[in-house]
């Protein structure tokens, strides 16, 4: 359906808004477009003021396909007028749509590349793509956690998980490695298989526990609601124990460091300590290998990598640039009160104080975006440590 | 030939000051414009037809950013060439 104005048309409403006759603005018009025509065949080029131009155009032989019957038809070479509109016209006639802009289309985490491990953090779309490579093996591994988490764990604690989960999302690294993208699937394959590992013995603990206890301190343990006077026991109980547990896994190639805190309670049943063979809990200072960063360290003793601000906080002397870590030197690793799949309101305290430290640090290095980011992060940890 | 020259050459055919020709030559290009912006488009006889359409958004590859981009829809003109003009560049060479 075009709405196309005709051509007697055209001129009667050019003539009556100019006073004209007829006659004389079909003249006018016919005029203009001849002067154009002779203008295209002496020059092979015209032009309308603030209009468009046009020029003659050679069109090399080619074949098509007839469309009726299908069969291949040779077009031969032609001469072609072809038309360009000026930008006067082509706004004007654009100007509904002129508010629109281009944006950039979500990448495949596949197509993205990772930056050198030394390179200072510059380019936003690279590390977007990063940032999306980076997750990965985190949701694998933690969104099977969620589901397995035993019925009679609070809710509350499984909405701070998510929260916690979302930081992490929401917190880019610091910088990217290389050297983990390569060993992305095989690691995420070795989780897979650690999982499926644990589910089956907290499933033979609990088939245990229910046949054989009646531990009675036990089951009330179990049902006490997390917030309570003391959350940090009782969110060691033992429904909890296989989250931990399997972000320590995840990271068995790495080297033996825990992300459990020692204080488990003395209720601990032997059948339990046994399967999760547990590391010592005073994990204080840690060697930097090469090419790590404090994101990836933070993950390594924490099991979360969004914890790193804490690592920063307490090592200031070593290093006022969030981005450059020199191997060999020593960390101080600070302790959680409660665990790194169940901070307490503490520990998101320090969480806040640590992310505007960093948020400063990243200020001082000229890193503007990040320092804001940092001290968004810094408000939000800072409203769960009141709530 | 460029606009002077045109008002000249129109000023002469259709017995008129230049600059009375110059204006209504500068209002036909405004009205023109407003078709094509207002409505659908027009056409002149022999020559062709200008119609303007959307054209609806895509996707495209921005060298700059090294990235896919989503174009939004635009509304464009278009110019088809009327059969005579066609025949008028191409008799020649049949």
């Amino acid at each position: 359906m075009s709405d196309k104005i005709k051509f007697s048309e055209l001129v009667k409403a050019f003539a009556e808004s100019h006073n004209i006759t007829q006659q004389k603005a079909e003249n006018l018009v016919r005029g203009v477009f001849n002067l154009l025509l002779d203008d295209l065949e002496n020059e092979g080029k015209a032009s309308i003021t603030n209009f468009g131009s046009f020029e003659l155009k050679e069109v090399a032989e080619r074949t098509g396909i007839n469309p009726q019957t299908g069969e291949e038809i040779v077009i031969p070479a032609h001469n072609k007028v072809s038309f360009k509109p000026f930008k006067a016209l082509e706004q004007t006639v654009n100007a509904p749509f002129a508010h629109l802009e281009s944006r950039l289309i979500e990448e495949d985490p596949s197509e993205s590349k990772p930056i050198p491990p030394v390179a200072p953090i510059d380019s936003d779309n690279a590390e977007e793509g990063d940032q999306e490579e980076f997750e990965d093996p985190f949701k694998s591994v933690i969104s099977p956690e969620v589901e397995n988490e035993p019925e009679d764990l609070d809710n509350e604690i499984e909405e701070e998980e998510e929260e916690s989960e979302q930081d992490e999302a929401s917190i880019p690294p610091p910088v990217y490695k290389a050297r983990e993208s390569e060993g992305n699937s095989g690691m995420v394959l070795l989780l897979i298989i650690l999982l499926i590992a644990i589910i089956g013995a907290a499933g033979w603990y609990f088939f245990l526990r229910d046949s054989g206890s009646s531990d009675y301190s036990n089951q009330v343990a179990d049902n006490e609601p997390p917030k309570t006077e003391l959350p940090a026991p009782v969110t060691q109980e033992k429904p909890a124990e296989p989250m931990p547990e399997s972000t320590d896994n995840g990271n068995n190639e790495m080297p033996a460091v825990s992300s459990n805190d020692g204080k488990t309670s003395a209720e601990k049943e032997s059948a339990l300590s046994e399967k999760t063979s547990e590391t010592p809990k005073e994990m204080t200072t840690y060697i930097i290998k090469k090419d790590e960063w404090m994101w990836d360290i933070s993950r390594k003793v924490y099991g979360k990598a969004y914890l790193w601000p804490l690592i920063f906080e307490s090592n200031k002397k070593v290093t006022d640039n969030p981005n450059l870590v020199e191997p060999a030197k020593t960390l101080i690793i600070p302790r959680l009160e409660g665990n790194a799949s169940a901070l307490t309101r503490g520990d998101y305290a320090q969480l806040a104080k640590a992310s505007r430290i960093v948020s400063e640090a990243y200020g001082n290095v000229g890193n503007q975006d990040r320092a804001a980011e940092y001290l968004r992060f810094s408000k939000k940890y800072e409203r769960h440590s009141k709530n | 030939m460029n606009k002077s020259e045109t008002v000249k050459a129109l000023s002469e055919q259709l017995d008129l000051t230049q600059t009375e020709t110059e204006e209504l030559y500068n209002s036909l290009v405004k009205q023109l414009t407003s078709h094509l912006s207002e409505r659908d488009g027009f056409s002149i006889p022999d020559f062709g037809s200008f119609t303007s359409e959307i054209r609806d958004e895509y996707k495209s590859f921005n060298p700059h950013y090294k990235q896919m981009m989503l174009l939004p829809k635009k509304k464009v003109v278009r110019f088809s060439e009327s059969s005579a003009l066609k025949d008028e560049f191409n008799e020649a060479e049949l």
